[in-house]
């Protein structure tokens, strides 16, 4: 089958049913979201909650769409780019170590400090990215951490303590 | 002559050696980034927002120039050696462009394209220079209906050109807006969309937004999907220089393209897809062998690139002019200008001539540098190319982490960071195009207040909006915009 020009497909395979559901759980938290706000104000004109349900209702329309597409056998093709090969399969475990590396700095670094949560982060994605060397990537993500925290201190970016955990400012 | 005085007065603020080493600096920081694969010009501004508020506007914008400008001519170099296009202009590049690598000619293919960018980066700021004051007249006569019919284009512009489907680019701007409207409303002072919670308040920042959709949702993609393919940079041989033909080959191209990048740079839908393609196809019909193309013909090259740096000033001109951004890039130069307080416009050109003008002096003084960096120097350039992608991928999370945590210290922030770089990780896997949402969460605030005021002013008379022939007109035009692809799928 000939990618279309939308950069999908018509298909009988499996269904992906992702892109409609996003769009109406984004669509319906914000119409449920303007019902507790006025619509419209005396004096004012338009209320707070005008824009809400306009951007609520328009994005419920294009989940709507966006279904009609999936059930008439659109497929949306994943997006190619540099260092991408799109025909092949999911890397599960390098999604999911290269999400760990992002979830962790969430409490790594406000608990542990930015050079050894975002070191630690570094050396996730290292390994999502195929580095075998964990220990090596451990020491170069805190080092590059470490030296990206004193130069922007120094440019008065505040980065906070050092290594708050043994007290270090 | 006003215009020339103000030129020169720009090139006083430009030529003083702080600002000529933020240019180089700029200028460097945008070759490496357009030659390294996962980092753009828009995630690197981004990424230096944080540092650069403690320098003076001028010498901030200057260097965000320098990146802008720099990017194209880094993208331009990988896509003739190794031939991945880093972004949507270069593609053009690397069908022509590698061919002549592949064939020996990669030199003279380098030189053209960056020659041919200088030539057009050249008479584009030129153009930038004169016609910007002149459009920026315009705005004066601007009320809140012609402000918000003008936001209007914008959003149907980006998300009808950018990317792959109208309505997969409806989706990201959509999703764009919501972003901006969460937190208190600036009129009735009532929370939206915070959900009980203190940090969203205050919204959320347009720094996170920038560096989880477009850092963090390409880590993700390009961790779930890498390419194990090793790359295979072509070697040149001898001086990236031209012959005598090729500079007879070269010279007209690159003034067509010029021609035809810069007008398509300054529509509010032109982006730099457009003005390469129909530069190549102009190209083509002139060429005296035409049966050169798409082996290897090197006003392929010539043309496109041309077109590519012309159509960046020209994206330079509603940005200054209107506030209006048409790029990823000049959303987040928006955003910069936000952050200093600063409104583009014609308030910019008479409180801020320093800034605006030295700014496009710098533009002068920094293709002139690109040119130096890029034509003796592409060989290291590519060198860069040798850093292990484990690392660069986990440097740009480590340099994105600055970002985030250097603005507010707040793990809300970050655990934002992460919930907005899965849906940019998802908006890869579904192709739905990113900058559509920027420009929502960036022009939203500035079309709702528009908006609200037309609509206070006339009190609730809604026909306010098409009531004037400027407002009217723009949001035909924008009607039109979206009309038209959906005729040709009723009509197929």
């Amino acid at each position: 089958m000939e990618p279309s020009k939308a950069g999908a497909t018509a298909s009988s395979a499996k269904r992906s049913w992702g892109l409609p559901l996003l769009a109406g759980f984004f669509g319906l938290a914000m119409v449920l979201e303007a019902t507790t706000l006025p619509l419209l104000e005396r004096y004012t004109g338009l209320g707070s909650g005008f824009m809400v349900a306009f951007v609520g209702t328009a994005l419920l329309l294009i989940a709507a769409a966006l279904s009609w597409q999936v059930q008439n056998g659109i497929r949306f093709q994943p997006e190619s780019g540099e260092g991408v090969d799109e025909t092949v399969p999911v890397s599960k475990a390098g999604l999911a170590l290269a999400g760990l590396g992002i979830a962790l700095p969430i409490i790594s670094i406000p608990l542990a400090g930015f050079p050894l949560g975002a070191g630690l982060a570094y050396a996730c994605v290292t390994r999502a990215y195929g580095s075998m060397r964990l220990l090596r990537d451990v020491v170069i993500g805190i080092a590059l951490a470490s030296a990206t925290w004193l130069a922007f201190t120094k440019l008065g970016v505040q980065l906070g303590p050092f290594l708050p955990l043994v007290g270090a400012k | 002559m006003a215009v020339f005085d103000a030129l020169m007065q720009g090139f006083l603020v430009a030529l003083q050696p702080i600002n000529l080493m933020w240019a180089l600096i700029g200028c460097a920081l945008g070759t490496a980034i357009g030659v390294l694969p996962g980092i753009g010009p828009a995630l690197t501004i981004t990424l230096l927002l944080p540092v650069t508020v403690t320098l003076s506007p001028t010498a901030a914008f200057i260097i965000f120039a320098g990146v802008f400008y720099g990017a194209m001519y880094g993208g331009s170099t990988t896509s003739i050696l190794i031939n991945t296009p880093g972004e949507s202009g270069s593609m053009i590049t690397a069908l022509e462009g590698n061919k002549m690598a592949k064939r020996g000619r990669g030199a003279a293919a380098l030189a053209t394209a960056a020659i041919g960018s200088f030539v057009a980066g050249t008479i584009g700021t030129f153009l930038l220079a004169v016609a910007a004051p002149a459009i920026s007249e315009i705005a004066f006569v601007f009320g809140p209906a012609e402000y918000f019919a003008l936001a209007v284009l914008a959003f149907t512009s980006v998300s009808v050109v950018l990317g792959a489907s109208i309505l997969r680019g409806l989706l990201s701007l959509f999703f764009g807006l919501g972003l901006a409207l969460v937190g208190v409303d600036y009129q009735t002072g009532q929370p939206r969309l915070a959900y009980e919670i203190p940090q969203l308040l205050d919204g959320v920042g347009i720094t996170i937004v920038l560096v989880a959709m477009f850092a963090v949702g390409e880590i993700l993609y390009v961790a779930s999907r890498r390419s194990t393919a090793p790359q295979q940079v072509i070697d040149i041989s001898g001086p990236v220089a031209m012959s005598r033909e090729d500079w007879s080959r070269s010279w007209k191209p690159w003034l067509r393209g010029a021609a035809i990048g810069f007008p398509i740079g300054v529509m509010p839908a032109g982006g730099s897809e457009i003005p390469t393609m129909l530069s190549y196809a102009v190209e083509k019909r002139f060429a005296r062998n035409p049966e050169e193309f798409g082996h290897g013909a090197i006003e392929g090259v010539a043309g496109p690139e041309a077109a590519n740096n012309a159509a960046v000033a020209g994206v330079m001109v509603p940005l200054l002019t209107l506030g209006l951004p048409t790029s990823a890039t000049a959303a987040v130069m928006l955003a910069a200008f936000q952050n200093y307080g600063l409104n583009p416009g014609p308030t910019l050109f008479i409180n801020n001539p320093e800034l605006v003008w030295g700014v496009i002096a710098s533009l002068f003084i920094g293709n002139f540098m690109l040119l130096v960096l890029n034509l003796p120097m592409a060989k290291i350039w590519v060198k860069l190319l040798a850093i292990p992608t484990p690392h660069l991928y986990g440097g740009i999370l480590v340099f994105s982490l600055v970002g985030v945590w250097g603005m507010s210290r707040s793990w809300v922030d970050m655990a934002l960071l992460a919930v907005l770089g899965s849906i940019g990780y998802l908006f890869r896997c579904f192709s739905v195009p990113i900058a559509p949402a920027l420009i929502g969460l960036i022009l939203g605030p500035m079309a709702e207040l528009q908006l609200r005021r037309a609509m206070a002013i006339s009190q609730g008379d809604p026909t306010v909006l098409v009531s004037s022939p400027v407002a009217a007109a723009l949001l035909l035009a924008a009607l039109a915009l979206l009309a038209m692809p959906l005729l040709r799928v009723f009509r197929r």
